[in-house]
């Protein structure tokens, strides 16, 4: 019992720090790599994962919420990625499309 | 259901809700400043603590920034013999606003909202190189408005449009000291003031430029008079450097009777701004910045010049100090001094130290 416990704790640890990133395509959304990501033609920030962030988008994080650009619902995310070719965010590990 | 079972449940939920909750966004930052001026004694400021809020449902958006300013100590009360108020500081909400998305054409925000100019927009200690604000904050542009604007960007063409009210931007009325160093002036509110903005958005492989103008009309309430103004934008960054510039001309204040009662005014700032990447110790960025004021009444055009550097050792810390000196027209030509440097700190040394937490 108590080694499940622990993995429950250890999961949702790595759910805090781990980030997945996407780009929207065509209206669907694909899973793309952190080297991919630098290369965006329009990143929506969210608050979440930051810890994973290289500093030029632990930058943009800090520049988006004093601009109030942050996005911090993931539907919000989503729409906003379906609308736009190219663009694209990044989210916590558990975050799906 | 056993103690244990309970317990696991417990956390296994936990773990599903705070994978897909979107609750508000909390950050906001912390300052603390050392000032030196040449002609005054040098002083501490804690100027911000900072609060923003941030939230979005659908097509709508949420956005507060609360701003505790110089140390705030609110004490106001009842007394024995009436009504005492010996609060230092200032406690307000810069900006409140609710945004809504109209498609790929633009967003609509009603509520307490910045001027859309550069400096504006930007002015954020986090995020900007200099302590010492230039020479057009709140000088041209009246600089928050309570209404709504509405603001996009299509193919590179940047648009918006405002209407609302706000404080009066003027030499009369109470007086603060910015980080300009200059007492600024201003008290009761406008009437219903609009204006907008048209510019276009390059984009390249390292470049980002933006070129804009600008234009308001200020319709004072209750008879008082009324003015102009317009402005040009310009920022530019290619790589690590950038470039800002802006520069903007206010009427003179137009009374009822059709005479003037608040002289014509000019501002205008260029600054330039190289980073540099040190790896893993963050990155450094020195800047140069000149800028100038012309009051129309005066004869001499004040002119200023700062240099400075900013340090982000992770890019939520700043570390920054910035040299300011007026260079010429600190007086007129019949020998005053010109009434924009008389009694400021514009001549200083200032360092600040920044934290942002989110």
């Amino acid at each position: 019992m108590k080694t499940l416990l622990s993995l429950c704790l250890i999961l949702v640890a790595t759910q805090a720090f781990a980030a997945k990133y996407y780009q929207g395509q065509g209206g669907a959304i694909k899973e793309i790599s952190a080297s991919e990501f630098d290369s965006c033609a329009k990143i929506y920030y969210r608050n979440a994962a930051k810890g994973d962030l290289a500093p030029q988008h632990q930058k943009g994080v800090v520049k988006a919420s004093l601009k109030g650009e942050l996005v911090n619902d993931v539907s919000v995310v989503a729409s906003k990625l379906k609308a736009e070719n190219g663009a694209c965010s990044y989210g916590e590990n558990s975050e799906a499309f | 259901m056993s103690f244990k079972k309970l317990l696991l449940s417990t956390v296994i939920a936990g773990t599903s809700l705070s994978a897909f909750a979107a609750g508000p966004d909390i950050s906001g930052y912390f300052d603390m400043a050392f000032i030196a001026p040449e002609q005054h004694e040098s002083y501490w400021r804690q100027q911000h603590v900072n609060l923003l809020m941030n939230h979005s449902v659908d097509k709508f958006k949420f956005f507060a920034e609360v701003e505790f300013e110089d140390a705030v100590d609110l004490n106001v009360g009842r007394t024995p013999t009436g009504f005492s108020n010996t609060s230092s500081g200032r406690l307000f909400i810069e900006r409140a606003y609710g945004e809504y998305a109209i498609g790929q054409i633009g967003s609509v925000r009603l509520g307490q909202l910045l001027h859309a100019s550069l400096y504006y927009e930007n002015h954020y200690p986090s995020i900007i190189n200099n302590y010492t604000d230039p020479l057009t904050r709140k000088t041209i542009w009246t600089y928050n408005i309570k209404g709504a604007e509405f603001f996009g960007e299509k193919a590179g063409v940047i648009y918006e449009a405002w209407t609302g009210r706000g404080p009066v931007v003027a030499e009369k009325g109470s007086s603060s000291t910015t980080n300009s160093g200059v007492a600024q002036t201003g008290g009761h509110e406008s009437g219903t003031d609009y204006g907008g903005k048209v510019g276009y958005h390059l984009t390249g492989s390292d470049l980002d430029m933006k070129v804009s103008v600008l234009g308001a009309s200020y319709n004072f309430r209750d008879g008082a008079p009324k003015t102009k103004a317009y402005g040009a934008e310009l920022s530019l960054n290619i790589g690590k450097f950038q470039l800002w510039s802006e520069w903007a001309v206010r009427g003179a204040d137009i009374t009822a009777a059709g005479s003037t009662s608040t002289a014509r005014q000019m501002a205008g700032y260029v600054m330039g701004s190289y980073s540099f990447d040190l790896g893993a110790s963050g990155e450094l960025t020195p800047f140069i910045m000149l800028d100038e004021y012309r009051k129309y009444s005066e004869t001499s055009t004040l002119q200023r010049g700062i240099v400075g550097l900013a340090y982000h050792p992770v890019p939520t810390i700043t570390l920054k100090m910035d040299y300011s000196k007026a260079v010429s027209g600190k007086t007129n030509n019949d020998g005053s001094i010109n009434s924009k440097y008389n009694g400021a700190n514009l001549d200083k040394v200032a360092a600040q130290f920044v934290y942002f937490y989110n």
